[in-house]
């Protein structure tokens, strides 16, 4: 690919980045139909792309790239979704919308002018040492890494079951007094105490 | 929006007019002014001053633009106002906003000014205009300290937008009037110019405490309200402290005493107040009737206010659930739930205090996290990073060219070097094998040499195809040459044709040592039975193994074959070990470069993916990983091993990282939490169901659904504090590393 070619190329698909958003916390059983259905609302959605999930645990949410019309569109449906919460799929737990980022994409044109270098290191380097480090310090960092995602995912079945068993007693509440609304319990109750409101 | 002339009525306030202006109305009945004294404080045209206000508890904040006495002794100001950003919450979208930030309205219409009581001033208001406009003298540190608020936007009532710019005349004020004004001579019979606190120094210490007893004057704020008020508060509670210089009333020595105490322990003063203070607070939780107002408010000025401030650090942000968002509020909703605006009846329970200022918690963090998305961003935009591994990459490899030229010749030439070598010795299989080897053995770039990954010789494919072509027909006449009869022919065409097949593909040199062997048994006479099953097998070993070498040759021929799906084919290399997970790539890497490094240094053929990035990914310059699969274990585990005994040092000064990935769970359908449903509806309206739950919208605060999403939405703003915490402090240690790398 010559190289005015490839920085078209490049160019559009950074156009292409600056159109799209970024969804997560998404079910898994969202699909594409689904997605393009609710982001309908606000524009004409040129492209639905699911980001799969290889490196992490699979019990995450699904993530998936947007692609809309304009970048004005994208930026207004990030700026309106962070400030409300939008629900697909189900409630209560909103999306996350966020604007795309190049990686994540991914069938990425490679960036024009980069060259990639690699060198193997001699164990006499000095910079081999560090370069040990480095490589532990990476490994390192994943482990943290994935421990953090563990901690977020606990967090938010916490939050979940939470409010699972809050909205239970409450539908349980509202259950309970309609009920009594409805077969004269409260009626009978009331005329009783010299309530009379319940008669309707 | 004018407030209600009751306020004031029930006590009568000191009040003395000032200086006189013109006078106006149709029989000169009304007279304007330009000075008055209320209720002990000192105001003139142009100043700003606070409001009072039946609902909110935050007060107005409005520039005195006009002051009359009507015929009928009514006195009257017209009022310029300013918006909070809490206000214009709406239109501010993603602007930052400094702490103690106000916007004068602008344009044309009714939010813009009003005509209000006198009386209906609450107190005078620091405001200092901090517009970069060239008209505008930029304030001094100190005037920025002692200022209550600042403003530099306007707000345009109509258009409702914001603007840093300021015509000659906003909202129909002149401009001048809305600047710093620099000294002027400071008796108060004079007309004082606006937001001047240098006037407040030379001043006799009368005035500065009038000034600031005005300034206390703030009636009490709820807990739940934003962190912005709690910091002008402390800083003038800190002021205040400077000033406590001629003080002798005992509310000023209340605010000297809250000076001293750092402003965490404010609450827990609070309750050390005096009984008339305390009084006077349970007056205002109490419910707000705007008929006594005004009285309490009265008595409540010169009490200091209880402050709730925000453990973390929230100073940045600027929002507060109590204030509406227009001037011309409706009464708002009091619903027990999801209210998130004017939760101040007197129905107020603990919990309620609690949701609003989640809210304001939620927002200060969203706001927050917002603030550091931007940050990120910049971050993730890698600029100088990625800029300065390319530059390191532009003398490297200028330096190694020479060597890299001669490698990569070498791989240019090695190709075509099987070819001649093959059609030289065709016929014998062993020879083939001979070959083999060598390019096996040769292709290795010498240590410390950096070579720039060049693509790998794109058009391999072809010329393999080549060579097994002309393989394939160099062996045939040898074998039937050597043996036997019409049926060896037959079935030697046969197979010719399954080569001729499989040689469309690239066939690694092993699997033509196979080939070979079978030619060779064939053509020396054993079973064709033998032969058959020998190209049978061979065939489909071959498209087993070589799958990933298909997905490449059909990517550099365009041709398109549905290919299994990438996840599976990762699942099945898990299962024989030819998976490789590669850290600390540059993430701009596509998965061509990938392969194209694999090959460069290991000389290994191998199909890559990066993968994606999501929310939650490091955004450092080494946050690249990749999955790849290559052909056989024992090259997996080559890599691996050789990648942590060496060293391969990338563009981006990270070492390549291989390891196994750990074993995946092949569930399909994970389990998604935070989707709620009643479970006993659900069985009812199992057909609607499934239509409902297509449907998507925006969460209306009327319900609880809208509270429990807030939940929500503070757990992932909290979440994207870790992570921004987390990726902050790994980008720490791998840069002090780093620093100390040569490599350059």
């Amino acid at each position: 690919m010559d190289s005015a070619k490839a920085k078209a190329n490049y160019a559009a698909f950074e156009e292409r980045v600056r159109r799209t958003v970024y969804v997560d916390n998404l079910s898994p059983q969202v699909n594409e139909s689904i997605l393009k259905s609710a982001f309908n609302q606000f524009g004409n959605v040129q492209k639905v792309e699911f980001i799969p999930n290889y490196a992490e645990e699979s019990n995450m949410p699904c993530c998936v790239l947007v692609e809309m019309d304009s970048p004005e569109l994208a930026k207004e449906l990030v700026q309106a979704m962070s400030n409300q919460p939008f629900m697909v799929f189900g409630m209560p737990r909103p999306v996350r919308v966020c604007a795309a980022e190049m990686e994540m994409f991914e069938h990425r044109p490679q960036k024009p002018g980069t060259k990639i270098t690699c060198l193997w290191l001699e164990p006499q380097n000095p910079d081999f040492t560090i370069a040990e480090k480095l490589k532990e310090l990476t490994r390192r960092h994943a482990a943290e890494a994935s421990f953090l995602l563990q901690y977020q995912l606990e967090e938010e079945e916490k939050l979940a079951k939470q409010q699972a068993e809050t909205l239970e007693a409450n539908y349980k509440k509202y259950e309970l007094i309609e009920k009594v609304l409805k077969d004269g319990t409260a009626k009978r109750l009331g005329h009783r105490y010299g309530i009379n409101e319940f008669d309707a | 929006m004018s407030h209600s002339g009751e306020a004031g009525q029930n006590e009568n306030l000191e009040f003395k007019w000032g200086q006189k202006r013109t006078v106006g109305g149709k029989k000169g009945e009304v007279q304007f002014y330009g000075t008055f004294t209320y209720d002990g404080v000192d105001y003139s045209l142009y100043d700003c001053v606070y409001m009072h206000n039946e609902e909110e508890t935050e007060p107005y904040i409005g520039k005195l633009i006009k002051i009359w006495e009507t015929a009928d002794k009514k006195r009257k100001v017209k009022i310029h106002w300013f918006f909070h950003s809490s206000e214009i919450i709406n239109w501010l979208g993603d602007e930052e906003v400094h702490a103690n930030e106000i916007f004068l309205a602008s344009g044309e219409g009714s939010g813009v000014a009003n005509i209000c009581d006198l009386e209906a001033i609450a107190g005078k208001c620091n405001v200092v205009c901090i517009s970069k406009d060239s008209r505008n003298p930029q304030p001094s540190e100190q005037e920025l300290q002692m200022a209550d608020y600042v403003f530099s936007r306007t707000f345009d009532v109509r258009h409702c937008t914001i603007s840093d710019q300021m015509d000659d005349k906003v909202g129909g004020l002149a401009v001048k009037f809305l600047f710093v004004k620099k000294e002027e001579p400071l008796e108060f019979k004079t007309e004082r110019t606006e937001g001047n606190p240098n006037g407040l120094v030379p001043r006799g210490s009368e005035d500065v405490k009038d000034s600031l007893v005005g300034r206390k004057s703030l009636p009490d704020v709820k807990p739940a309200c934003g962190a912005a008020l709690a910091t002008t508060s402390g800083r003038q509670v800190s002021l205040s402290g400077d000033k406590a210089t001629t003080y002798g009333t005992e509310s000023d020595k209340n605010e000297m005493k809250r000076s001293k105490l750092p402003a965490d322990h404010v609450e827990a003063e609070d309750k050390g107040k005096s009984s008339q203070d305390s009084g006077a607070l349970e007056n205002k939780a109490s419910k707000n009737s705007t008929a006594d107002g005004s009285v309490k408010f009265s008595e409540s000025r010169n009490i200091n206010r209880k402050i709730a401030v925000n453990g973390n650090d929230a100073k940045a942000l600027v929002t507060s659930t109590t204030s509406t968002e227009k001037k011309p509020k409706t009464v708002p909703a009091k619903d027990f739930l999801g209210s998130d605006k004017g939760v101040k009846s007197a129905k107020d329970t603990g919990a309620l205090d609690d949701r609003p200022s989640k809210k304001a918690r939620v927002d200060c963090s969203v706001k927050l996290s917002e603030n550091n998305n931007d940050i990120g961003g910049q971050k993730l935009s890698r600029n100088s990073d990625r800029n300065k591994g390319k530059e390191l990459a532009a003398p490297l490899t200028s330096g190694g060219a020479l060597k890299a030229g001669v490698s990569s010749h070498w791989l240019d030439k090695d190709p075509k070097q099987k070819t001649d070598e093959k059609t030289t010795k065709l016929s014998n299989g062993k020879l083939l094998k001979v070959s083999a080897r060598n390019c096996q053995g040769e292709n290795r770039i010498p240590e410390g040499d950096t070579s720039e990954v060049t693509p790998k010789p794109a058009d391999r494919g072809g010329v393999r195809r080549l060579v097994v072509v002309v393989l394939v027909v160099g062996i045939l006449p040898g074998p039937s040459m050597a043996g036997s009869g019409l049926l060896n022919n037959v079935f030697f065409a046969a197979s010719f044709g399954v080569f001729l097949f499989s040689g469309l593909l690239p066939i690694s040199p092993l699997w033509m040592v196979v080939f070979g062997a079978c030619w060779l048994c064939c053509g020396l006479g054993a079973e064709v039975v033998w032969g058959a099953a020998w190209g049978g097998f061979g065939g489909c070993r071959y498209n087993h193994l070589s799958s990933n070498n298909r997905l490449q040759h059909l990517e550099v021929e365009n041709i398109y074959i549905p290919m299994k799906p990438w996840e599976q084919r990762m699942i099945t290399a898990q299962e024989q070990g030819t998976l490789v997970q590669l850290s600390n790539l540059d993430p701009a890497c596509t998965s061509k470069q990938v392969e194209d490094i694999i090959w460069h240094a290991f000389k290994e053929n191998c199909t890559a993916k990066m993968v994606q990035h999501t929310a939650i990914s490091s955004p450092h310059s080494a946050s690249g990983q990749a999955f790849i699969i290559l052909k056989t274990r024992g090259a997996a585990e080559r890599i691996i091993t050789e990648l942590d005994d060496r060293c391969l040092m990338l563009s981006n000064r990270s070492p390549l990282v291989g390891s196994v990935p750990p074993p995946r769970s092949v569930q399909k359908k994970s389990a998604f939490v935070g989707h709620l449903s009643i479970d006993i509806i659900k069985h009812q309206m199992q057909r609607e169901w499934k239509e409902a739950l297509s449907t998507s919208h925006y969460s209306q605060p009327n319900n609880m659904e809208y509270e429990m999403a807030m939940e929500w939405c503070l757990l992932q703003s909290r979440s994207k504090l870790w992570w921004n915490k987390f990726y902050k402090i790994q980008g720490e240690e791998l840069r002090k590393l780093k620093a100390n790398l040569k490599l350059k």
